[in-house]
């Protein structure tokens, strides 16, 4: 039989063939490890300080946006814009990121021409010092001798011109200028509610972090600094020498951004209140003024004007004691507008009322002291509404002697006197209200307004108490907060308290309008009636000087409200150190007439339909 | 059934004509079909690669170039923005209307619709009433312009010249 012949495929290999493979395939693996064992080598024994240096965690700040902050219109008071600093690594701008040994002289001779080039770009896009940037990046050492790796080229620069910045250095091949995200806090109203609005500031420390200015200095940006801030995320990255390491452990905190403020102030009408103080400031050659105009019903402040102004845009101009709010925290003592508070704690506890009969000598003595009238007369027989509308000094101290001084003190505090008022603004200024172990002279002082001190908040919002029906009602700055979906968020109620009756509120109001009868055509709003006070009080020197001393002067105040029978608005004008007028009806009454007219007419109040109340004043 | 069994039946089978033994056709390939098949299919990958990785480059020059056109579109954006803000503010405003030949309205008269009565003074306004407010509107009442800066902090600039309203009115920039 004949042998069985397998014919093997000839793609199959001979043995011989397939051992060579073999040899090749091993020797192909053997490349493999052994490559794994000398990059192993390389890590660990070789080069582990590199690579160890190549490890760790890479961590990126997410700064929360600060909130806005706008008027009871909408209209933006302040607002966040993108903007950058432009910084420098003076260390690395001295070889141009080269390492200067291994520099060839083209080289070397290019990094050192590298300062005065970035300097000039920087210059001539941004204007400034060309040498103040060149001294900046010339710094390559610190004062320990270690390189100096920070210099503040420019702090916040919108990023337009930031990045023509950027292109022309990138374009000219030099390295060692970065940013870093700095917004941009604008006040596009500049002076128009700068005292309420605020400003930023910044310290040491945090221009240290980039961080540049982020700390609210004054107003609301300070008293609500928190919420507007926010609060800053970050993410936390663990890299290898190759980037980020996928698995490893990543941490991503999102920023909080920060709440927005719609304030109560409307802006047109703040405007047009600053202007008119600023020219009665003016006229009267004062040291300063104060405006508050509010609704009476919500305490509201709708505008709050200070004089002299400053910019929140730029404090540089302005000295440092005009950079506050001086209706929060300026202190003086109120003269005659006091009076109403009197005459309401006493009408309020059954002593008297606006037709009580009163014998007014033509000076009076309290202990010790002589009081008179700002105008000279004898014995005179007024009403209470002719202590009003009079302003007499002498039958306000009569009145006031009718009531205890505990009682008097008690009604001082409850109109919100020597407290914070609690407006929303900082470091409010309290005032000074005697005790009620206060000497008889300090009491009848008090009753026409001297010896106590009081803010023009808080006077504001004591009469307002009187015009809103007897309750007081806490002023406020800040209608509403939103968060960064544009949901409300909770904010404290005002808190309200009656002072007195609904009664006295209003024969306090009718008595009010007495001062606007005796003083026809000039005090009277056409077609409102209209409540007013005002106040001429002499202020005291400093360091005990008294007053007539060096440095003392007067402080010339103007309440107005309107319409008198449902007050809707209250306006209250202080002209501070006047030397052109001598009583607060010349110096600040325009201006609150002025203002009060604007505000009646732009909120469409109805004008009055009834009598003014034409109170007897004399019998 | 194998070839090996049917080899055996058919010695079993009684025949006239001998045996013949034909060998089964098998298929085969050249030996360096499956390295040039590897060799084509790596080919043809680094060719797939190449084009994917060209696509991507090209692709992604064209995302950085717009993300640029966007950040300069952002940026312009950002200052047309704060241009309008500053526009808008009721001081520019007021000096706007004051130049138009606008007046303040202080003296309000309200028509009650259902009566036709006409409450408060009805009278014209002359531009005479509020002479302060007409007059500081069309000077710019005096106040600082709303420059939009903020104060000068120090750093190597010490010019004090952060006023953004200075970097938007100074549009033309010198080339370097």
């Amino acid at each position: 039989m004949a042998p069985v012949q397998r014919h093997r495929r000839r793609w199959l290999v001979p043995a011989a063939h397939l051992q060579r493979r073999q040899i090749g395939l091993m020797i192909v693996f053997a490349g493999l490890i052994l490559a794994l064992i000398a990059g192993s080598l390389y890590v660990q024994v070789f080069d582990p300080e590199g690579y160890r240096d190549r490890t760790g965690q890479d961590r990126i700040d997410l700064p929360a946006s600060r909130g806005e902050i706008a008027d009871r219109n909408g209209t933006p008071m302040a607002l966040s814009q993108p903007a950058v600093n432009i910084v420098a690594d003076p260390a690395t701008v001295a070889t141009n990121g080269g390492t200067w040994e291994q520099m060839s002289l083209g080289a070397r001779l290019r990094a050192k021409a590298g300062p005065g080039i970035i300097a000039g770009i920087v210059s001539a896009f941004l204007g400034g010092d060309f040498n103040d940037y060149y001294a900046g990046l010339t710094r390559v050492t610190n004062a320990d001798g270690e390189p100096n790796r920070y210099a503040l080229l420019y702090p916040q620069v919108m990023d337009y011109y930031e990045q023509q910045v950027d292109e022309a250095i990138d374009r000219l091949g030099y390295v060692g200028i970065a940013s870093q995200s700095s917004p941009l806090r604008t006040y596009p109203n500049g002076s128009t509610a700068a005292n309420v609005v605020g400003y930023l500031t910044t310290s040491e420390e945090l221009v240290a972090q980039g961080k540049y200015p982020m700390v609210g200095a004054e107003g609301v940006e300070q008293s609500f600094n928190t919420q507007l801030a926010g609060v800053d995320g970050y993410g936390k990255f663990e890299v290898s020498g190759y980037g980020r390491i996928p698995t490893g452990d990543n941490v991503v905190v999102e920023p909080v951004e920060g709440q927005s403020y719609q304030l109560t102030i409307d802006l047109p009408l703040q405007l047009m209140q600053d202007q008119l103080l600023a020219q009665a400031v003016a006229d009267n050659q004062a040291r300063g003024g104060m405006a508050i105009t509010m609704a009476v019903e919500t305490g509201e402040v709708l505008a709050m004007s200070v004089n002299p102004v400053f910019d929140s845009n730029n404090l540089t101009p302005t000295p440092v004691e005009d950079q506050g709010n001086r209706a929060i925290r300026y202190s003086y003592e109120p003269g005659s507008v006091q009076k109403l508070l009197t005459v309401a704690a006493v009408i309020d506890q059954g002593l008297a009322d606006q037709g009580t009969h009163l014998e007014v000598p033509g000076h009076l003595n309290a202990g010790g002291a002589i009081i008179s009238d700002a105008f000279s007369h004898g014995t005179m027989r007024m009403t209470t509404a002719g202590v009003i509308g009079r302003s007499s000094n002498i039958g306000a101290v009569l009145l006031a002697r009718q009531s205890s001084k505990s009682a008097l003190i008690d009604y001082m505090h409850s109109f919100g006197l020597g407290a914070a008022t609690g407006v929303g603004l900082p470091r409010e200024e309290l005032g000074l209200v005697p005790d009620a172990n206060m000497t008889d002279q300090e009491r009848d002082m008090m009753a026409f307004g001297q010896g106590i001190s009081v803010t023009a908040i808080q006077e504001a919002a004591a009469v307002n108490a009187i015009a809103n029906g007897g309750v007081y009602i806490q002023p406020t700055i800040v209608k509403a907060a939103t968060n960064a979906a544009g949901q409300e968020v909770d904010m404290p109620t005002a808190q309200t308290h009656r002072v007195v009756s609904e009664e006295t509120s209003t024969q306090v109001l009718n008595m009010m309008e007495s001062v606007v009868a005796l003083n026809p055509g000039s005090l009277d709003i056409p077609g409102y009636r209209t409540a007013a006070k005002s106040g001429t009080a002499q202020a005291a020197g400093p360091n005990g000087a008294g007053y007539n001393g060096t440095g003392s002067g007067w402080v010339m105040s103007y309440l107005g409200v309107a319409p008198a029978e449902d007050p809707q608005i209250l306006t209250y004008v202080v002209i501070d150190y006047p030397q052109a007028t001598t009583t607060g009806t010349a110096a600040a009454a325009p201006v609150a007439e002025s203002v009060l007219s604007l505000a009646l007419s732009r909120y469409g109040v109805p004008p009055s339909t009834t009598p003014s109340s034409n109170l007897p004043v004399d019998w | 059934m194998s070839a090996l069994e049917r080899f055996e039946i058919a010695q079993s089978t009684p025949s006239a004509s001998p045996a013949v033994v034909a060998p089964v056709a098998v298929k085969t390939h050249h030996w360096a079909a499956l390295p040039l098949l590897i060799i084509g299919l790596m080919a043809l990958g680094m060719v797939g690669h190449l084009w994917l990785a060209t696509q991507i480059q090209v692709q992604g020059r064209q995302i950085v170039n717009l993300e640029a056109t966007m950040d300069s579109l952002t940026a312009e954006n950002n200052i047309l923005t704060a241009q309008i803000t500053i526009i808008d503010t009721p001081s520019q405003l007021a000096q706007r209307a004051v130049s138009l030949g606008m007046v303040p309205e202080p003296q309000t008269s309200l028509l009650v619709v259902p009566t036709g009565q006409i409450l408060g003074v009805d009278q014209a306004v002359t531009g005479s009433e509020m002479p302060i407010i007409t007059a500081a509107s069309a000077i710019g009442n005096g106040l600082t312009w709303p420059s939009l800066a903020t104060a000068d902090t120090g750093g190597a600039n010490t010019s004090g010249d952060t006023s953004v309203a200075s970097q938007l009115t100074d549009t033309t920039t010198p080339q370097v």
